[in-house]
């Protein structure tokens, strides 16, 4: 809302200098969001908050700032009537409301002898100060009002209005109307219309038409003053996308009373400088004024509820400032203005207290202690919240950097990675591509972003995301929390360690360096399947934690790679997070640390490729049995002068550890033999031992 | 004969001090430890002196041989390191290494931080569904069926009852639906509202929300609570500045900015030459939330608020567009 200091001081006396006043108005809760010098004039661009339509007028802003700077108001000045004859004679015309939940009150008045011409420079020129082109007197009359008591008016020619008829209906279906701007809009049944015997002539609070406009030739005017439904206004207004001063006060409301008032102040303007003879009786339609509220509030609750104490006497000149009439002492009867439609109840009227004391003036306290006692209480209501930021700390520290990509993704992207499966939820009212459904997996943004990366010369990306996945089942929908881990292209070496290429086991190395922190009692397991956005053929496995698919890992396809970009190989893994935390936890069972040494033998063998790493192990273990407490892989080789092809070689070392005792020579050889038959039954040649 | 022990030892040491090369050392080997050595013939001539004495010469003899031994070893290393010859010393100036490291997102460090300020006050941490009904984002929250808020320019709409929240005081409900007061929270997470991506809209951000019941909270418990906030998360010097807003949710409402991290009030760049930043909305739970949540509006009285996380974090780490935060480029995010 526009303003002009001038115009303002018509109703108030302002000595503040301009940055004070601007001052007083932000602190009064009405932030001035631009300042324009005009000539003489200070023209302010204020922000008025939804709930407060009232003060879309010079009159209302000028009566917040009385309040505000507590000096009182100067009522407008009634123009010097000219030809103010009121010849009643038989009604030409006839208004009736069809749709009384869109019109509320309709207000007709019938001006004839009508001179339309220049306007003069009185009114003229605070218009145009504030950026309004002047049209003709009529129309600048009615923009004037406007903007001095924020009440829409609306002039139709008189004459051009059909069968002696105002209908104030929907529209209907199929119907146009040529408006003022000169667009042709196609109007739908939900839009509210002034129609006379034929046809819309104006779109509700939104627009006039063109048919209907005033102009040079135009003798008899009807002046409409009328409060319609704000949602339709804005319904209407929206989905047309014609904002006009007249649809911004209307979608905000407008009170019964200013309908009355603004058509009056108009009339008096007609009058006196448009040669206006005022016809007929007013046609009033609909509700005439809105019942008066009285709001009791206690003194006592006020003052507990800012933190003050202030006596009734102080209260109650806050409250008259703003037009209430207050009576009462430790209980106030409290009746606001008509145009104060957002005071309803008690607090409302604490705010306006506080907001005239001033917020700086209420004092800064420490909340009471919370009373929960004590046994009751507990710190987090979200353990997997903790779990998360320990989780993440974890990732942080192997080299990873954590990403936020959006929760909402194209369909086009979606495609890429999982085909035409219909799997993820749709937005119904997206603005862009980028929007148009909700992510099933976090992979798809995360390879996104990783070739964002790789685009701008990146050498290497290591990313994980913990954020949330969609998905509908049946008719709910579910949300979830998703942990993805991405590595692709080079690490970062150092120049003792020269980069070298991410792999596979890079990725499920940190896979179970989470699982072994997080969940070391729990018995992980992988399984070969085939993902969707895995390679065909290559690794891809899922991850079981205590017998449950908990998530996937694998290498990324390579369409995918060259698609984004991506360096060299790319790996993905996602875990379901839920499921993580379901079988993670943050206490931790310490084993006590072996007093006696371990004993340690290396076995070097040569299998065939058909055998797994897991199956070896496994075959150690149970020859092992208690006292083995440790295998672990520490060389692979495939040097083909000692390992036939289709076999490999791998070194393990295994080491014996007795909890109360040190192990005997026997003891470890014994079973370190039997580890040896159990493997050359399998088929394993030992190559040294 | 101990004379001839420490003066040999002195020549020994600056001799293989002064080697440069592996060469000049194998001579010095040989010079000193061969068989027709020094130390050889040293030990030769034990056989000359008194009994008593032999023992003693013998052993010091002997350690002498080691730390030639050693220290010519030692030399030899240095001078075999990929220094190169003529090096006397590792290069101090040469990058120190470690293992590589990520680093944790800043919205996520953001809203770590805000947590723990609140923790340290009594709040708990809690979180809500990103997915929810009209009901829990508008309904419960006092916003009118009419309001411009719900509508498809405003809110993404799944179907006619599901949405994605577009605030977090969503989770102010879901919490007194299930609990009673006194009640202390923070709830954060992701929002989204159908706003065209720039440098400072986005559809998709992040907020936290507060929120303190008991039956004798004030408003300047409110102005405490956040005064004391904006001093942690910004600094010291911060001061707090209230000013009247309107929310549906809360009555009385108010903005609340900080005074300018860049100029401390004076009028800049950043602050548009207010001194002032809003940062945060705030205000005293509205009777209407209550009551949806079937908490005696009498009885008891809560504040709540609610910060843009971005908006925090922008204001911190002096980041000019929003959109950094979500491209993910590691130059941006090794910065943190």
């Amino acid at each position: 809302m526009k303003v002009s200091l001038e115009w303002l001081k018509e109703f108030v006396s302002i000595r503040l200098p301009t940055a004070s006043l601007v001052d007083q108005l932000a602190m009064g809760g009405l932030e001035v969001i631009a300042i324009e010098k005009k000539g003489r004039d200070t023209l302010l661009e204020i922000e008025i908050t939804p709930n407060r339509p009232d003060l879309l007028s010079h009159i209302g802003i000028a009566r917040e700032i009385a309040a505000l700077t507590g000096v009182s108001m100067k009522l407008p000045k009634q123009p010097a009537t000219g030809n103010r004859k009121t010849h009643i004679t038989k009604l030409p015309l006839r208004i009736s409301i069809q749709d009384r939940s869109g019109c509320i009150r309709y207000m007709g008045r019938l001006f004839e002898h009508v001179q339309v011409g220049p306007t003069p420079p009185f009114l003229k020129d605070p218009l145009e100060r504030l950026g309004f082109r002047s049209i003709n007197n009529v129309v600048d009359i009615t923009n004037y009002v406007l903007l001095e008591m924020g009440q829409p008016l609306h002039a139709f020619d008189g004459d051009r209005i059909e069968g002696g008829e105002i209908i104030i209906r929907s529209a209907r279906r199929g119907e146009t109307l040529l408006a003022i701007d000169g667009t042709n809009y196609s109007l739908r049944e939900e839009d509210l219309v002034i129609a006379d015997a034929k046809k819309p002539i104006a779109l509700a609070g939104v627009i006039g038409g063109k048919e209907t406009e005033v102009g040079p030739t135009t003798k008899r005017i009807l002046l409409e003053s009328a409060f319609f439904n704000s949602v339709r206004v804005r319904r209407t207004s929206k989905r047309l996308g014609v904002t006009t001063e007249s649809s911004y006060r209307f979608e905000r409301g407008v009170s019964l009373e200013g309908v009355q008032e603004g058509s009056e102040r108009a009339h008096a303007f007609l009058s006196a400088s448009a040669g206006a003879a005022f016809v007929s009786p007013l046609i009033d339609q609909g509700r005439r004024g809105s019942s008066t509220k009285r709001i009791s509030i206690s003194l006592q609750g006020l003052n507990e509820t800012l933190g003050v104490s202030m006596p009734p006497q102080r209260v109650k000149s806050f409250l008259s400032s703003l037009g209430c009439r207050v009576a009462g002492q430790r209980l106030l009867h409290v009746i606001p203005p008509h145009f104060r439609k957002d005071l309803q109840i008690p607090v409302d009227l604490v705010e306006e207290v506080g907001r005239l004391l001033g917020y700086d003036k209420i004092p800064v306290t420490t909340p009471p202690m919370e009373r929960t006692p004590l046994e009751q209480r507990t710190v987090s209501d979200a353990p997997e919240r903790s779990l998360e930021e320990k989780v993440k700390m974890l990732l942080v520290s192997q080299g990873l950097f954590e990403a936020v990509t959006y929760s909402l993704l194209s369909k086009g992207l979606l495609k890429t990675f999982f085909g035409d499966r219909p799997i993820a939820i749709p937005i119904r009212n997206p603005i862009s591509l980028e929007q148009e459904l909700l992510r099933p997996s976090l992979a798809p943004r995360l390879v996104e972003a990783a070739s964002y990366n790789f685009r701008r010369k990146s050498e290497g990306v290591s990313f994980f995301e913990l954020g949330s996945v969609y998905e509908k089942e049946g008719n709910r929908y579910r949300e979830r929390k998703s942990l993805a881990i991405f590595l692709a292209g080079k690490d970062a070496g150092t120049w003792k360690t020269k980069p070298s290429s991410y792999d596979y086991f890079d990725l499920k190395g940190r896979c179970e360096l989470l699982l072994k922190t997080f969940c070391p009692f729990i018995e992980i397991a992988y399984r070969s399947a085939s993902l969707p956005f895995f390679s065909a053929g290559g690794l891809s496995v899922e991850l079981l934690g205590g017998g449950k698919k908990i998530g996937i890992l694998g290498e990324l396809s390579t369409s995918i790679v060259s698609q984004f970009d991506l360096k060299g190989r790319a790996y993905v893994a996602e875990l379901n997070f839920s499921e993580f935390s379901k079988i993670a936890s943050l206490s931790k069972r310490v084993l006590s640390v072996p007093k006696h040494p371990s004993v340690r033998r290396d076995i070097a063998l040569i299998a065939d490729r058909s055998i797994s790493s897991e199956e070896l192990v496994k075959t150690m273990r149970e020859q092992g049995g208690e006292g083995l407490s440790e295998v672990s892989l520490f060389d692979t080789y495939s040097d083909p002068r000692i390992v036939p092809e289709g076999s490999r070689g791998l070194a393990y070392r295994i080491e014996f550890l007795h909890p109360d005792r040190s192990l005997t020579d026997e003891e470890v050889n014994e079973k370190y033999r039997s580890i040896l038959e159990a493997l050359k039954k399998k088929g394993v040649q030992i190559r040294s031992t | 004969m101990k004379e001839s022990l420490e003066a040999l030892e002195r020549s020994a040491f600056s001799a293989i001090e002064e080697a440069t090369t592996p060469k000049d050392l194998e001579g010095l080997r040989i010079k000193f430890l061969g068989r027709q050595g020094t130390i050889a013939s040293i030990l030769k001539e034990i056989a000359t002196l008194p009994p008593e004495e032999r023992p003693l010469v013998g052993q010091k003899a002997n350690i002498l041989k080691e730390r030639i031994k050693s220290q010519i070893d030692e030399r030899l290393k240095s001078l075999g390191s990929p220094l190169g010859a003529k090096a006397h010393r590792e290069d101090t100036t040469l990058p120190g290494t470690c293992g590589a490291t990520g680093r944790l997102h800043p919205l996520t460090q953001v809203i770590q931080e805000v947590c723990d300020v609140f923790l340290s006050l009594g709040f708990r941490v809690v979180e809500g569904p990103e997915i929810e009904t009209e009901y829990y984002n508008f309904d419960a929250l006092n916003i009118p069926k009419s309001h411009p808020s719900r509508d498809t320019f405003d809110t993404f709409y799944l179907d006619t009852t599901h949405l994605l929240r577009s605030q977090t005081s969503t989770v102010q409900i879901r919490v007194m639906e299930k609990e009673k007061p006194p009640l202390r929270i923070v709830a954060p997470g992701r929002v989204f509202r159908p706003d065209a991506v720039d440098a400072s809209h986005s559809f998709m951000f992040h907020q936290v929300e507060g929120l303190c019941v008991d039956c004798d909270v004030r408003f300047s418990d409110l102005k405490g609570t956040l005064s004391l906030f904006s001093k942690q998360f910004f600094g010291p010097k911060t001061r707090t500045r209230f000013r009247p807003h309107f929310f549906p949710f809360t009555e009385p409402s108010a903005e609340v900015d900080i005074s300018c991290i860049l100029c401390d009030g004076k009028g800049c760049r950043l602050c548009k030459q207010k001194g002032w930043i809003e940062v945060l909305g705030a205000g005293m739970v509205h009777p209407n939330v209550f009551r949806a949540v079937k908490v005696d509006p009498s009885r008891y009285r809560g504040f709540a608020f609610g910060m843009g996380v971005e908006r925090l974090a922008m204001l911190k780490y002096g980041v000019d567009d929003i959109r950094l935060f979500f491209e993910n480029d590691l130059r941006f995010l090794r910065q943190f």
